[in-house]
């Protein structure tokens, strides 16, 4: 197809295009430059200098603004055929959002001095392109509409008219995601809160799994029982209506679950949740980076119970336990999607450990010159070998313990009253001890006495204590201390390896338990990590209902610290 | 003793870590005895009364180091008895290292120095 046939096929619709004669359409097609974007990539960022207007020619884009509370929301969402970017060129004002890809993109874009001469050159174009802005405008106050609706746009901070009790969910929410709890345990608290509060009778987390084609319950629990809808409901999108909550990036209330189901009657989610006897809904979309990962609804046995301020109280929340999510939504992504790779993952790594541990001892035996001496330049070549290969065993190891961790099948292997500095503290330092004696580091043992136990899994907890050490080994200070500290009060137990060095930034943080993160530090690009180590730590204690945290004075010192309850609620499964 | 010399027995079910070991060990003025499974070990043992076992942790029977361990010591072994393991195997091991009344753990890939230094500590 010709580029000016292709022009035609998208701007059909517009009568002011097809009044336009072959020579215009012909200079219009000169001046459009096609920009391919891969789906999630960021097309221009809130700010950015506006000098150029495009028309969506395949993909879609997702119009995303900060709110005055930070807070990333979708505005909009662009189709083929709609242009865009057009406010800040005629403004010479920065773009007015952030814009996103959505699929693969395709933009046709006209660069600002190309648009002047074009409009002077071409008559017809000024008027359609008037009439495509003002089409904005009205698409833009309908949806704008939609939100008012619910959101009180003059006060947007909803702390401010929430209810002591409110607020204090809001902070301990806050409080518990900075912690680093897991999202069972901060849903649960979140329901517990809001039963509190009243006007929760079932609350439910999704997540859009299969690459956005199908909505999963995660987690859901409610105040009654049975449950008519599942607890692991499943549902393709696109028979969803929850399609729509997640274009608008707005919460949808049903106050009237009857009505609504008169109105849907196909609706079988509805049918199914009003057998239980709730009558009104709030969904709210959850959003990780302006990317929808899933659902946070919200039921009560009452009518007519969810007003604004709920509205803004859920969205408040949801925005803080996006940090939690994204978490389990990547474990669950990763653990669905790779059923057998933790199974291969353990095969090949020990296939792989003993002859990678066997070369590395060969070329120590010739380095140390047992098999008689070796030149400068042989010895060098045989230690940049040895490195390597010992970094190899340390990525098997590594990738050993994440198979072992995120093992869904997992049955945690826990024994009761484990003494922590004997079998878990001592074991794991014996494993960087020679290590550690090579950089001059001293460890110091910080231990409570009597000793601190509790009911655990061993191995897995050995796993968790020994990335904390090796993380310390790598980025400690040459000649530093490492402290490892055991104590305990009433309920919990609490490990912690502190070491001196380089640490790390506030903002940092929050990547460290990431899988396959890497700080892109001085210390981290030196000493090569494999980013599996800390995040295998933090789905370990996860496992016994526990929380890491990590805390550094920047170029001075960091702390990773473990805290478990003295005892588990029963031989858990893994989730 | 034999010949004047400790005698170091190492079980051990890989030849190239068994060569490396046993040099260094030789070159240290050890006499090594050499065993390739828990089985010929515990023979070994019987035979050559040494003064110090190693014992590879993972053989091809995933416990058969721990099962050496504790069939030696059940068989009135009293030697220092240490085992060698690769990182992996040591920190997902939930073994309790302490009731094997183990003299300590060697890392893989082996430290000769290390070795050499801890041998000499318990063979005075």
């Amino acid at each position: 197809m010709s580029e000016a046939a292709r022009l035609r096929e998208l701007f059909a619709e517009f009568s002011w295009f097809t009044a336009l004669n072959d020579t215009a359409v012909k200079n219009l097609t000169q001046k459009l430059r096609s920009l391919h974007f891969a789906d999630g990539q960021l097309i221009c960022e809130e700010g950015d200098t506006g000098d150029w207007t495009f028309v969506v020619a395949a993909g879609e884009i997702a119009v995303i603004k900060k709110a005055v509370d930070g807070t990333f929301v979708q505005v909009n969402v662009l189709r083929r055929g709609d242009w865009g970017g057009m406010m800040s060129l005629f403004e010479n004002a920065p773009r007015s959002a952030r814009l996103k890809a959505r699929g693969d993109v395709e933009l046709l874009a006209l660069f600002d001095e190309d648009l002047v001469r074009l409009l002077e050159d071409t008559p017809g174009l000024s008027t359609g392109l008037i009439g495509l802005m003002s089409r904005r405008l009205r698409a833009d106050a309908v949806h704008l509409a939609a939100t008012l609706r619910y959101v009180n746009v003059t006060g947007l901070d909803v702390y401010e008219d929430c209810s002591p009790e409110e607020r204090l969910l809001l902070d301990t929410i806050n409080h518990r995601v900075g912690a680093g709890e897991s999202l069972e345990a901060i849903m649960d608290f979140l329901f517990d809160s809001f039963r509190r509060l009243g006007k929760c009778d079932r609350m439910t987390l999704a997540f859009i799994e299969d690459g956005g084609s199908r909505i999963t319950s995660h987690w859901t629990r409610a105040t009654y029982q049975p449950l008519k809808l599942p607890s692991d409901y499943s549902q393709a999108r696109s028979t969803s209506s929850l399609a729509k909550v997640l274009e608008t990036g707005q919460p949808r209330v049903i106050n009237d679950l009857e009505q609504y189901l008169r109105d849907h009657p196909q609706s079988r989610a509805t049918r199914l949740i009003l057998q239980e006897g709730i009558q009104a809904s709030m969904t709210c979309p959850l959003t990780v980076d302006g990317r929808p990962v899933g659902f946070l609804f919200h039921s009560s046995r009452e009518k007519n119970v969810y007003d604004a301020h709920q509205v803004r109280l859920q969205l408040a929340v949801v925005e803080s336990i996006s940090q939690a999510v994204e978490k389990a939504y990547r474990i669950e992504q990763l653990t669905r999607a790779n059923s057998d790779y933790s199974e291969v993952l353990t095969f090949v790594s020990h296939e792989l450990q003993s002859p990678l541990a066997s070369i590395v001892t060969d070329a120590q035996l010739l380095v140390d010159g047992y098999l008689g001496p070796l030149n400068d330049q042989q010895r060098d070549k045989l230690e940049r070998s040895i490195k390597k290969g010992k970094f190899l065993l340390s990525l098997v190891g590594n990738y050993l313990n994440l198979a072992r961790v995120e093992d869904r099948s997992l049955r945690l292997d826990i024994r009761e009253d484990v003494d922590l500095c004997q079998e878990v503290c001592e074991p794991s330092i014996g494993m960087i001890e020679a290590e550690a004696a090579g950089k001059r580091m001293s460890i110091e043992r910080n231990y409570a006495s009597p000793s601190p136990r509790a009911d655990c899994d061993v191995s897995l907890m050995r796993i968790a204590m020994g990335n904390l050490l090796r993380n310390a080994l790598q980025y400690g200070r040459e000649e530093g201390v490492i402290r490892v500290s055991a104590t305990a009060d009433q309920q919990f137990v609490h490990l912690s390896v502190w070491n001196e060095g380089p640490g790390f930034s506030k903002s940092q943080r929050s990547k460290l338990f990431r899988k396959f993160s890497r700080l892109d530090s001085p210390a981290s690009r030196r000493e090569k990590g494999t980013g599996i180590g800390l995040y295998s730590t933090w789905r370990a204690v996860q496992v016994h209902h526990g929380r890491v945290a990590a805390d550094s004075a920047e170029g001075d010192w960091a702390e990773f610290s473990v805290t478990l309850p003295r005892h588990q609620r029963s031989q858990s499964k893994a989730t | 003793m034999k010949n004047g010399k400790h005698v170091i027995l190492y079980v051990e079910d890989d030849a190239d870590f068994r060569h490396s070991v046993r040099t260094a060990l030789e070159s240290g003025g050890y006499e090594v005895v050499e065993a390739s499974s828990g089985e010929e070990g515990l023979r070994r043992c019987e035979e050559t009364r040494p003064d110090l076992i190693l014992v590879d942790l993972m053989m091809e029977e995933v416990d058969a180091g721990t099962t050496l361990v504790r069939d030696l010591k059940a068989a009135g072994c009293n030697v220092p008895i240490f085992v060698l393991s690769t990182v992996g195997d040591a920190l997902s091991a939930s073994t309790d290292y302490t009731s094997l009344g183990l003299a300590g753990v060697l890392q893989k890939p082996i430290d000769f120095n290390a070795l050499l230094t801890l041998v000499k500590s318990k063979l005075k």
